[in-house]
């Protein structure tokens, strides 16, 4: 099967080649271990000191406040658990729309009795501050929001949420910024945020790394224990390769972030004008506050798992929901949080592009979904 | 754990001055113990009538830290008079080494306890400071102790807050230490060291040291209660003399 | 310097072969596909680490579905523990490890202990190895879970683990065991040796790190420490490391192929280095001759001097060990391993290990020898530690009452 247009990014990045020759050393070379005192552990520890220096200096924080992890779920789970469960019991808030690696840990902790609500959103997705106004209170120890919804590409207002919290409370802030940080300079001080996930893969470094900023000071309770890496908050031998590799596109995001923005920007232009040209269809919160690259849409009437075929067939790589809500095999919460039927939910198509897509991937993904939309609505009544 | 330690760390370590032991020392004092991973012994010569430190010299057991402290200590003593000596803080043989680990700054604190030991000596050879001016009361105790470093923080059992209670009654003395968490099975070379430090004042005549251990150590129960010969066994013995 | 670095510390970790990086690299840049998407580039993602894990499975003797991807061994570990603790009823809150466990059976343990489960920690006899008799007795009707180390990390010590893993079994307990160390250099069988958890990773074999893997026996179910999406059978939530799990099932192939070759030149330049070692006085082999001993692993103490002051003598003469002395780990204590097996603090502060791989050879030994004797000469030749002065530094009982002596 020969791939001709790829359109799921968020699911799964290329690792850029200039970071792959970044991460060869690591993966040939340095076989150290950062604890060791011999002069290749020692190696090893300045690769994992200097990468820790560049992912801080990437989010404006001081490296000691970056512990490394296997990616963007085990940095969301240590965060929402590890800054729950130093607590006895307590309140957390969690905004509708986060991804499951938010969510699942939340209903887990529910279990271990504390308490938690989600932030309700409005038909865009956004968070709703009143909501959450009225929703914080003594007994909230922690609030998690994402600053950039996937599959909708909505962003939420960080600062504004930030400073309600703030405001009235003490409450730690945590901000999944792994698809954010692919856009936007991120600062933890200006965002004021207490702690916040970032991952490499998005980023095209390596899959499988991440990072969880905790804001000096702030207690956590490590999700696995074992020997004192990363300061005793994250046991487990580091994936040195992976963090030289993340490290390196963090610098490589910084330098070409302005570049890769206007090039989606220009990408998701021509993706939005030719979308319209299908007949019934609708692009999802279509904010201006919408990241270019990340967009939903839909085609009432059609199911999207019938055009996914379709699409497979032609060599055409997109997605229904996020892979992990496909996983389960129900209609995307982030939609049915924004007021979506089951129906409408199930009939939403997610296209994720990357600064590399081409416009010619685009023409022939928009040639293929016509001609199957054509198809299909024959097949309706 | 990967240390960085300075250029002038491994020179030291690599290239120590004056190691060995003088064949006539006027004095000899060694700080720290086995146990702990971390002993030095000075041995000196000094001019009774400049005071000047004429020669030293020093052996270590001990890590790169360790001897390297060491060596500088004798380093920027020797040729000075004992009163300059003894007003060395640790702190400057760490800086003259380009700074030292944070974890390893105790090394500093016995090079130079070793050295003001040894000048201790001579002096009380000399006649130039008796033991009992050292007046037996809890403070100076206390400071005494402060040489008792807990082997999992590094730092002193005083600072740590470890020493809780101490009882002077005459020339005995009853010192009260609780590990407050540390591993049980420190008890040991913990109270052997605070023996050792009492034993160095002369006017105590009796001690009782008592190590409590306020939390369970996880380890289990038994802990430590094994006899060392029946631990002897436990290894293929090589070369053994 | 020397011109070539004499690498002995490979039961801390083992650089990549070459194949295996090869086997990697598609898993990067072009077949970079998710695991979970539900289109080819997804697909092929997902056949690929189905294979990669039914060859894995397969040289443990364990089903496909019986084997979950971690991000490490100490992942699979906390998994392990902290998993079964959660899964198990509010009647069995009692567990059973040994003394001699690495950090990542101890620490998830002791936070189980700290949340109020009950704990028997073994102790191990002068070699290392747990005495089944002692875990017999150890458990009771409220036990749920056994974790015990197949290959240790510091003495080499391979435990009996079907002895093990036999009474646990009949008792009707969950037997772990963390095979970290033992995979691909000694034999285990899941099935056979009745194991219903155990442990690896792929960095101790020529694989990448940043990978591990928890065998789950069928029918035995853990709580997950991670939530999110289902993947891994719904027990590990996150993308799957695609490049890391190919990596991986390359490395343990590769290992496997050559298995008894490796073991067998392994244990030779293991025994011809000890034997040299143990020719300076005053110097002591850790853990078990033979075959009872990981065949990668030697650990030697030498008396009267500091294991740091020894490892960075020998990292200057080209030779990387590792050392139990308290000096190389953060609180300076020293190994838990060393002092269960009942060295004194000086002798465990004085213990260097030397680790190897398939890549190691009789003539490294030949050289590495050469220069520790000299540095150990260095060592001894300017230590405060007179031996007989600290022959007896071990006491016991919590009070102590001396009478000061006048002559002292």
């Amino acid at each position: 099967m020969i791939m001709s247009a790829y359109f799921d990014y968020l699911s799964g990045s290329p690792l850029d080649p200039r970071v792959l020759e970044a991460m060869m050393p690591f993966l040939k070379g340095v076989y150290g271990n950062s604890l060791s005192s011999h002069a290749l552990g020692r190696e090893a520890a300045k690769a994992l000191k200097v990468s820790r220096e560049k992912v801080a200096a990437f989010i404006g924080a001081s490296p000691d406040e970056i512990i490394f992890t296997s990616g963007e779920v085990e940095s969301n789970n240590l965060a929402v658990k590890g800054l729950l469960m130093v607590h006895e019991n307590g309140q957390l808030l969690a905004s509708a729309v986060e991804p499951l690696s938010i969510l699942r840990p939340v209903e887990a902790l529910e279990k271990w009795g504390f308490s938690a609500s989600l932030i309700p959103v409005d038909a865009n997705g956004q968070v709703r501050l009143s909501a959450l106004e009225k929703l914080i209170n003594r007994y909230t120890k922690l609030a998690s929001v994402s600053w950039v919804v996937a599959e909708t590409g909505i962003v939420q207002p960080i600062e504004a949420i930030a400073d309600l919290v703030k405001e009235s409370t003490s409450v730690p802030l945590h901000c999944d910024a792994s698809l954010a940080a692919r856009l936007f300079p991120v600062n933890v001080r200006d965002l004021n945020v207490d702690a916040l996930t970032i991952s490499s893969e998005i980023l095209g470094g390596p899959s499988s790394v991440g990072a969880l900023y905790l804001r000096d000071g702030l207690r956590i309770q490590p999700l696995l224990e074992g020997s004192p890496q990363e300061m005793g908050r994250r046991s487990g031998r580091e994936n040195l390769a992976g963090i030289v590799g993340f490290a390196h596109s963090t610098e490589l995001t910084i330098s070409e972030r302005q570049s890769r923005f206007n090039k989606l920007k220009q990408l998701d232009g021509y993706l939005k004008a030719r979308l319209k040209e299908i007949p019934d269809l609708i692009i999802n919160a279509d904010l201006p506050s919408r990241t270019p690259g990340i967009l939903s849409c839909r085609i009432e009437g059609l199911e999207s798992e019938a055009l996914l075929t379709h699409f497979d067939q032609a060599g055409i790589y997109a997605s229904s929901g996020s892979p992990c809500a496909s996983m389960i095999g129900k209609p995307s919460h982030v939609l049915k949080a924004m007021g979506f039927a089951d129906q409408q939910a199930s009939s939403s198509l997610n296209f994720s592009l990357s600064w590399e897509t081409k416009i010619s991937e685009i023409d022939e993904m928009i040639d293929t979904l016509s001609q199957s939309v054509i198809q299909l609505k024959t097949m309706t009544f | 754990m990967a240390l960085k330690y300075t250029p002038e760390v491994i020179e030291h370590f690599t290239h120590p001055q004056n190691v060995g032991e003088l064949e006539h020392p006027d004095a000899t004092a060694t700080e720290g113990s086995p146990a702990c991973g971390d002993m030095v012994t000075f041995t000196i010569k000094v001019n009774p009538d400049t005071h000047i430190l004429e020669d030293i010299k020093f052996r270590s057991y001990g890590c790169a830290s360790n001897i390297a402290t060491a060596s500088m200590a004798t380093v920027l003593s020797k040729g000075k008079t004992i009163e300059e000596v003894k007003a060395f803080h640790p702190k400057v043989v760490a800086e003259r080494l380009g700074g030292l680990p944070a974890i390893k700054m105790h090394c500093s604190v016995l090079a130079v306890n070793g050295l003001k030991a040894a000048i201790k000596q001579w002096e009380i050879a000399h006649g130039l400071a008796t033991e009992e001016e050292i007046q037996l009361n809890e403070q100076t105790i206390r400071r005494l102790l402060k040489g008792v470093i807990n082997p999992e923080t590094g730092r002193s059992i005083v600072s740590m807050g470890m020493v809780n209670y101490i009882k002077i009654e005459g020339g005995k003395v009853y010192v009260e230490v609780s590990l407050q968490g540390t591993d049980p099975m420190y008890a040991a070379n913990i109270r052997e060291e605070v023996t050792e430090k009492l034993e160095s004042m002369k006017c105590i005549q009796e001690m009782i040291v008592r190590i409590l251990e306020r939390d369970k150590f996880e380890m289990g129960a038994d802990n430590g209660e094994k006899t060392a010969s029946d631990k002897s066994k436990a290894m293929t013995e090589g070369g053994e003399a | 310097m020397e011109d070539r670095l004499i690498y002995f510390d490979n039961n801390d970790t083992t650089p990549l072969l070459d194949p295996v990086v090869t086997a990697m690299l598609p898993f990067f840049t072009k077949a970079f596909g998710n695991p979970a998407s539900l289109h080819q580039l997804g697909l092929e993602a997902e056949e690929a680490v189905n294979e990669a894990r039914a060859t894995i499975s397969g040289l443990i003797g364990a089903k496909p579905e019986e084997l979950i991807f971690t991000g490490s061994a100490t992942e699979a570990n906390n998994l392990a523990i902290l998993g079964a603790a959660a899964n198990a009823s509010s009647k069995r809150r009692h567990l059973i490890t040994s003394k001699i466990e690495h950090n990542a059976v101890i620490n998830p343990i002791k936070r189980l202990e700290k949340d109020g489960f009950r704990v028997t920690w073994l102790d191990v006899d002068p070699e290392g190895f747990v005495n089944s008799e002692d875990l017999k007795k150890a458990i009771t009707p409220e036990t749920f879970l056994v974790s015990i180390v197949h290959g240790n990390h510091e003495i080499g010590t391979v435990q009996d683990i079907k002895a093990l893993g036999m009474i646990c079994r009949e008792a009707g307990v969950l037997f772990h065991t963390d095979a970290a160390q033992s995979f691909s250099k000694v034999p285990l069988n899941v099935t056979n040796d009745l194991v219903d958890l155990a442990s690896f990773n792929a960095h101790k074999l020529h694989g990448p790190k940043g990978i591990g893997a928890l065998y789950v026996r069928g029918g035995v179910h853990l709580k997950k420490i991670m939530e999110g999406a289902p993947q891994e059978f719904n027990m590990r939530p996150g993308t799957e490391n695609v490049p890391g799990i190919i990596g991986f099932a390359a490395a343990a192939k590769l290992a496997f192929e050559t298995l008894s070759r490796d073991s067998a030149h392994m244990s030779a330049v293991r025994d011809h280095l000890i034997e040299q070692l143990l020719q300076i006085p005053h110097t002591r082999l850790n853990g078990p001759r033979g075959n009872r001993r990981l065949p990668t692993n030697a650990d030697i103490t030498f008396k009267y001097i500091e294991g740091e002051a020894i490892l960075m003598h020998l990292s200057m003469r080209g030779v990387a060990v590792s050392s139990g002395s308290a000096c190389s780990s953060k609180n300076l204590t020293p190994s838990n391993v060393l002092t269960s097996i009942g060295l004194k603090h000086e002798d465990a502060h004085g213990s260097i290990r030397f680790s190897f791989s398939k890549l190691n050879t009789i003539e490294e030994t030949d050289i590495a020898a050469k220069k520790v004797i000299e540095v150990v000469e260095l060592l001894r030749s300017m230590t405060a530690f007179v031996p007989e002065k600290h022959s007896e530094t071990e006491g016991s009982g919590e009070v102590f009452y001396k009478k000061k002596k006048e002559e002292l």
